[in-house]
């Protein structure tokens, strides 16, 4: 009578205590994306110089999409990441593309004219395209296989580590349409397994 | 005293019965009007579409976007819906909704492109499926619990104190000394204890 009453008891604190360190030992500021995985919303921006930018224009390289904005401090701090990424990468097929988000043309050209940046920015008037990929600060920065599908999204200034293993490993995997050969499978599950060491 | 705990005892399943529908009438009764709000909403989508375009307008797109605004959470001060906050993003998917609605998406289908982009993280009341069916579920099994926890404490005070007893405690009685009742205090004293008892009172 009395031990199961204490078996019960021990169970449901056990259970109590259980739950309560799940949800106190989450970083509450990292919120779960639900795009990870998905094919990236595609838009039709103007880069700051006004030209017409397609993002399928794009599709078969690894594209780097930034989300960034001239108030934003954080973005300040990662710039010189992006700025080493853009030289390291030069040549390859990797296409650094940053989205200007609440923000205008003006002070995204004086940002870049101060702190350097060739890659081309496009402005997203609204955060349409913001939204469409489920931002909710700068800098928030995606990973883009050569199918176009998002395969990392990182929230924060982007260590150099996390970019260059990131665009690595996509690099190296094949555009499906050079490898018709091989299979498709081991290419995208190489994609994503990068972006579980990334995290 | 002791005839009136057996008429007691089969009374005793209808309250807790009683208790358990209030109980889950107070947990599960929210979430109807809001089903209710999705029907009529439905409705007046599919009304409007009749007249103009396929979308909403005017003060009926004013009204829908306020409801799913107000159905989203702010992804930038998250404590707040879309609809009370004043950041920026919040305006700007404000403008978003009232553009899908103006295009005749139904709410339920504008809410879906969101948790599509932000997770079902972005849904102020968290799904009834999956993780978030704790949520409704864990008030139940609290108040089972807690219903479970008293029933057990006072049986068991009860089986553990004599019928007499109780009614020398018990909160009637207290500073009750009227003639004419059946349990007047003291009746069971012995009578070297009923005279010490009255001179004592009498010498105050």
């Amino acid at each position: 009578m009395r031990s199961w009453k204490v078996w019960l008891m021990s169970a449901l604190s056990v259970g109590f205590l259980a739950l309560l360190g799940f949800g106190l030992t989450r970083d509450t500021q990292v919120l779960p994306s639900a795009i990870i995985g998905e094919e990236a919303p595609t838009f039709d921006l103007q880069t700051l110089d006004g030209d017409s930018l397609k993002l399928s224009s794009l599709r078969g390289k690894v594209v780097v999409l930034n989300f960034w904005a001239s108030w934003c401090i954080p973005c300040r701090e990662e710039h010189p990441v992006l700025e080493m990424a853009a030289s390291h990468y030069r040549g390859t097929d990797m296409r650094l593309l940053g989205v200007v988000y609440q923000d205008n043309r003006q002070n995204a050209k004086g940002f870049l004219s101060e702190n350097g940046g060739s890659w081309p920015s496009v402005l997203d008037p609204g955060s349409r395209v913001a939204i469409d990929y489920g931002v909710y600060g700068v800098p928030e920065t995606f990973f883009l296989d050569r199918t176009g599908h998002i395969a990392l999204k990182h929230v924060g200034p982007v260590p150099w580590e996390i970019f260059s293993s990131t665009v690595d490993s996509l690099l190296a995997t094949p555009a499906p349409g050079d490898a018709a050969t091989t299979s498709d499978a081991p290419a995208t599950s190489d994609a994503l397994d990068s972006s579980e060491n990334g995290r | 005293m002791t005839g009136r705990r057996p008429s007691a005892r089969p009374a005793r399943p209808l309250p807790v019965a009683v208790l358990l529908a209030g109980a889950a009438l107070a947990v599960w009764g929210p979430a109807h009007p809001v089903v209710a709000q999705d029907s009529t909403m439905v409705g007046v989508a599919s009304t409007a579409a009749a007249d103009t375009t396929g979308g909403l307008s005017g003060a009926a797109l004013d009204d829908q976007t306020a409801k799913v605004a107000a159905q989203l959470r702010c992804p930038v001060c998250r404590g707040q819906s879309v609809l009370e906050s004043t950041a920026t993003l919040s305006k700007e998917i404000q403008a978003e909704i009232r553009q899908r609605l103006a295009q005749g998406q139904s709410p339920d289908s504008v809410k879906a492109y969101f948790v599509s982009r932000y997770g079902e993280w972005i849904l102020l009341k968290p799904p009834a499926h999956g993780f978030g069916l704790l949520v409704y579920l864990f008030p139940i099994a609290i108040l089972l619990g807690g219903l479970g926890v008293s029933v057990w404490f006072v049986r068991s005070r009860r089986a553990r104190e004599p019928a007499d007893v109780v009614h020398d405690t018990g909160p009637a009685n207290e500073g009750a000394w009227s003639e004419g009742e059946g349990d007047v205090p003291g009746a069971d004293l012995s009578e070297d204890e009923r005279s010490w008892l009255e001179g004592a009172l009498r010498d105050r």
